[in-house]
């Protein structure tokens, strides 16, 4: 079942006179039990779409220029602030990258986690009952494998470490049991042995509860580890997107090639690293495929417009190479 | 035949005991934690102290890289600080080709032989100063007349790939692989034999990192530097490494040859470590070590690795283990102590 989509995405951020696309004609879908990731570097516009898609965009300066996100069958894009708390929390729930800043300081552990369910028990029209809510509150956590369940409740949030409030997030977003789970950069502020024990309790959860998650990460072997699909953005676009796999071991887009060559994955005495030259400015690209300058295959062709959606063996793919069409 | 079995074997011997530039050797630094005021004074109450460093010792030749390996709390930066004398260590000594390391303030005979490179070039380059000024900083102390001045700063400029025109800019306009790129060249124009790399690519893109590590390399290959590269990333330590030393707590657990410590890794926390890191292409979870770091204020008695150890045996949580050399690798694990893991079986 779909939980979410996306179609035709544009966002543009106001800055000094102009304004900066930060998202452009962006498209996905995510199913029940699915993980896409969002991958791309920073500038890519992927914090801009998990902050459009759980609808947290300023506005202004962000402005929704074009597209529809459709969550549960109605495009919530339009919908007014005060209808957007029903769905926060049991239908779309967020976790960010800070782990420091996402929990309320004041507040226990264990109240936040009580604070989650009764919104949940709310949603559903259930009485709410204190005892229970504190039973459910430590098998949460337990199942988000929290040593000392019953200890770790008691504490406020800065007694706990970045991994242990990573897993308390988890812990609440259990007891919303939202459709969507959105995760900004879950683990890039954890230790790698923190990050492999997220990712698997992330992975055990959305098992259990069937929702659909929306991944954003700079880190592709991150992605390749979590992730169902995967949609690459660059200057704003996906520029590449399918199944893990295919794009990981058969990347079409130059960006996603340059990307992947670009891990290090060999010592100095067997050569000098594949970069990718120059760096991301934004200047002047509005009009041509926004990889140009830094693309190893770029020609003149590649000036003319921006390339339209390709369909390639499986996957989506923006760029001239396989079919000169544009967009505009 | 003989003569010549016997020349290399001499060559050998030679190239096992070679000159080191860097040395660092027992190196342990403390942190008092909190204020101590009066009343504790009067009432004697004991300091606490984060031990961040403990017994470090550790070899660097001259245009090679160690790459200290280890994550978040375990004391990498720490160490690095100390190498350049921006902490003065409680015990141990540092020495570059033979002369000690003192703190900057004093440094003399050793002042602008060791270099740093910080982590977050956004917060350690000066926004307001422009790049030519950041660059000429390390010289303000020096002799050299202006002229001269200005030819090292744009030697260095060039050295990193940049074009003059940043020269008249502000850290601030720069991007974020540009700022690395000046932060390196700051570290270049004092003529460094040393260089401590502190994280220096893990604020920026993939994309750009792997520009950034060429560039390091070519550096070293043109004038011989010294790296210290702190990192958390087994694929950049895997690139740029000579050779390892991974820290837990404040400990060196393992330490030698790149290829032996990433190939096979002999300490269990070597192993989790480099399991533990996705890898691209693998779809596998990464094997999982239960539990978090504890606290370095209050350490465990012996191996600090023994709570998330699976091999831990009665003596780990006793007694801290001593390196032990095997295969050429320095592990502090009592694993490869015959005594020890004999005597331990029959109890399990």
């Amino acid at each position: 079942m779909e939980v979410l989509r996306v179609e035709g995405l544009t966002v543009d951020y106001k800055a000094g006179g102009g304004q900066v696309h930060a998202l452009r004609n962006v498209s996905l879908t995510i199913q029940e039990r699915e993980i896409v990731g969002v991958v791309g570097e920073s500038g890519s516009g992927k914090s801009t779409l998990a902050l459009a898609v759980s609808r947290l965009l300023r506005s202004p300066p962000a402005i929704q220029r074009s597209g529809r996100i459709v969550f549960r069958g109605s495009d919530i894009a339009q919908l007014l602030p005060s209808k957007i708390d029903n769905i926060r929390g049991t239908g779309i729930f967020m976790v960010f990258q800070d782990p420091f800043l996402s929990l309320n300081p004041l507040m226990k552990v264990k109240d936040q986690i009580i604070e989650a369910i009764s919104v949940r028990l709310k949603h559903d029209s259930r009485r709410f009952d204190r005892e229970e809510a504190e039973r459910g509150a430590i098998s949460h956590l337990k199942t988000v494998r929290i040593g000392d369940a019953e200890d770790v409740a008691e504490r406020y949030p800065h007694q706990l470490s970045g991994g242990q409030i990573q897993r308390v997030m988890l812990a609440m977003a259990l007891a919303e049991r939202p459709q969507l789970l959105i995760a900004d950069e879950p683990t890039t502020a954890l230790d790698v042995t923190t990050q492999s024990q997220i990712l698997t309790t992330l992975k055990d959860i959305v098992e259990e509860t069937k929702m659909g998650v929306l991944f954003v990460t700079h880190d592709l072997a991150v992605a390749g580890v979590i992730c169902n699909q995967m949609a690459v953005l660059y200057g704003g676009m996906v520029q590449e997107a399918g199944p893990t796999s295919k794009i990981l071991f058969e990347p079409k887009h130059p960006y996603t090639m340059g990307l992947i060559d670009s891990v290090p994955s060999k010592t100095k005495e067997e050569g000098p690293l594949t970069a990718i030259r120059g760096s991301f400015n934004p200047a002047g690209l509005e009009k041509i495929c926004p990889f140009t300058p830094r693309c190893p295959l770029a020609r003149d062709e590649c000036r003319k417009g921006v390339p339209a959606q390709n369909m390639v063996d499986g996957t989506v793919v923006r760029c001239i190479n396989y079919g000169e069409n544009y967009e505009s | 035949m003989a003569p010549l079995s016997g020349a290399s074997t001499t060559v050998r011997t030679t190239s096992r005991k070679p000159e080191s530039l860097l040395e660092v050797e027992g190196v342990a630094k403390q942190f008092p934690l909190g204020k101590r005021g009066l009343w504790d004074r009067i009432t004697r109450k004991r300091p606490k102290y984060v031990r961040a460093v403990r017994d470090a010792t550790v070899r660097v030749r001259a245009g090679e890289t160690l790459v200290v390996l280890g994550e978040s709390g375990s004391g990498k930066t720490t160490l690095g600080r100390v190498i350049v004398g921006l902490e003065k260590p409680e015990s141990g000594r540092v020495a570059v080709s033979g002369d000690p390391v003192r703190p900057v303030r004093e440094s003399g005979a050793t002042r602008g032989r060791l270099q740093m490179v910080f982590q977050d070039p956004g917060s350690s380059l000066d926004p307001f100063m422009k790049v030519r000024d950041v660059v000429a900083e390390p010289l303000v102390k020096s002799s050299l007349s202006d002229d001269a001045r200005t030819e090292k700063v744009l030697q260095a400029i060039n050295n990193v790939g940049l074009d003059q025109s940043v020269l008249d800019r502000r850290a601030s306009e720069l991007s974020g692989g540009q700022k690395q790129r000046v932060s390196v060249a700051r570290a270049l124009t004092s003529n460094p034999e040393v260089i401590v790399l502190d994280e220096p690519t893990s604020s920026i893109d993939v994309s750009i990192q792997a520009q950034v590590l060429n560039l390091l390399v070519d550096l070293q290959k043109q004038n011989g530097y010294a790296y210290v590269l702190i990192t958390h990333d087994p694929n950049v330590a895997r690139f740029m490494a000579d050779s390892i030393a991974v820290m837990y707590l404040g400990k060196i657990v393992e330490s030698g040859q790149a290829g032996q410590v990433l190939q096979q890794p002999k300490h269990p926390y070597t192993q989790a470590l480099l399991a533990a890191a996705p890898k691209l292409r693998d779809a596998s979870i990464p094997d999982v070590i239960k539990g978090e770091p504890p606290s370095l204020i209050n350490l465990p008695p012996g191996c600090p690795y023994a709570p998330r150890c699976p091999h831990a045996m009665d003596v780990c949580g006793e007694r801290e283990p001593q390196p032990y050399l095997v295969e050429g690798v320095s592990v502090a694990c009592y694993l490869y102590d015959k005594d020890v893991v004999s005597r331990a079986e029959p109890a399990s």
